[in-house]
């Protein structure tokens, strides 16, 4: 019996570090923007009537999606990007780079649940539009 | 003055009770059996207590442990909304313009005329 309380008790304190450990990731979604009409995709739903009120186009089109377990020390591949992505959502540093050259770098604090658009990227092969990232921390 | 102490004698004499002397034999009976009977009542005692101090001892680090992983995720407060510390846009660019969008609990960076070097 006293073995029997060690070994639930072992077993339980292992599982919930295990559970602890795997608390929280990073969404991060690539999205065409354009002023073409149209609507947006299923997989914006929840960023969509962000996008319409602050970046004024009409269309939004979901290009590619990753994401990394927080802490990150992960590079993400998106379209033609990659993301570079270091740190807690507290103090996370993002690079974007578009093939060997940096566009940008960035020092932000993620909030659970509260999305970062990182907008105005120069959409590849297109005449019109920009592209958009979109970072949100969410629970694993 | 006689009399009434010869009364309170006779009332005590009265009053006492039958005395009933054990013999020796019956005496150390008694006291052998009350003896195994304390004796029994330990050792149960013995058998059941650590049992229930082990299951006592579990449910405390289970509730322990839970209280120190559940409680910090269910009581940490994401309040605000994602704030950005620094930017440096490498690119050629025209002005970087972050908005918070307070209905959507966004904030938005917004990179005006990005353009690659080699657009440039």
């Amino acid at each position: 019996m006293r073995k029997a309380c060690g070994i639930l008790t072992a077993l339980f304190v292992l599982c919930s570090v295990c559970g602890a450990a795997a608390g929280e990731m990073l969404s991060v979604r690539l999205v065409y923007a354009s002023d073409r009409p149209g609507g947006s995709d299923k997989g914006l739903e929840d960023v969509v009537d962000l996008l319409k009120r602050t970046i004024v186009l009409k269309h939004y089109l979901l290009r590619d999606s990753s994401s990394a377990a927080l802490p990150a020390d992960k590079t993400l591949a998106l379209g033609d990007y990659a993301v570079r992505c270091r740190g807690e959502a507290g103090d996370m540093r993002i690079e974007v780079f578009r093939g060997r050259k940096r566009l940008l770098k960035t020092n932000v604090t993620l909030k659970r649940g509260k999305p970062l658009v990182l907008g105005g990227l120069p959409a590849a092969g297109e005449q019109e539009g920009r592209e958009i990232l979109i970072f949100l921390v969410k629970k694993r | 003055m006689k009399r009434l102490w010869k009364e309170i004698r006779q009332g005590l004499k009265d009053m006492k009770t039958e005395a009933s002397p054990k013999s020796p034999e019956v005496f150390w009976e008694d006291f052998r059996a009350r003896a195994s009977l304390r004796n029994r009542e330990t050792a149960v005692e013995r058998e059941h207590f650590p049992v229930l101090r082990w299951a006592a001892a579990t449910v405390f680090a289970i509730v322990a442990v839970s209280a120190a992983v559940i409680l910090p995720g269910v009581m940490r407060e994401d309040t605000g909304v994602s704030v950005v510390n620094s930017i440096e846009v490498t690119a050629q660019h025209s002005g970087i313009v972050i908005t918070r969008d307070e209905p959507g609990e966004g904030t938005v960076v917004w990179v005006a005329d990005m353009k690659m070097r080699e657009e440039a």
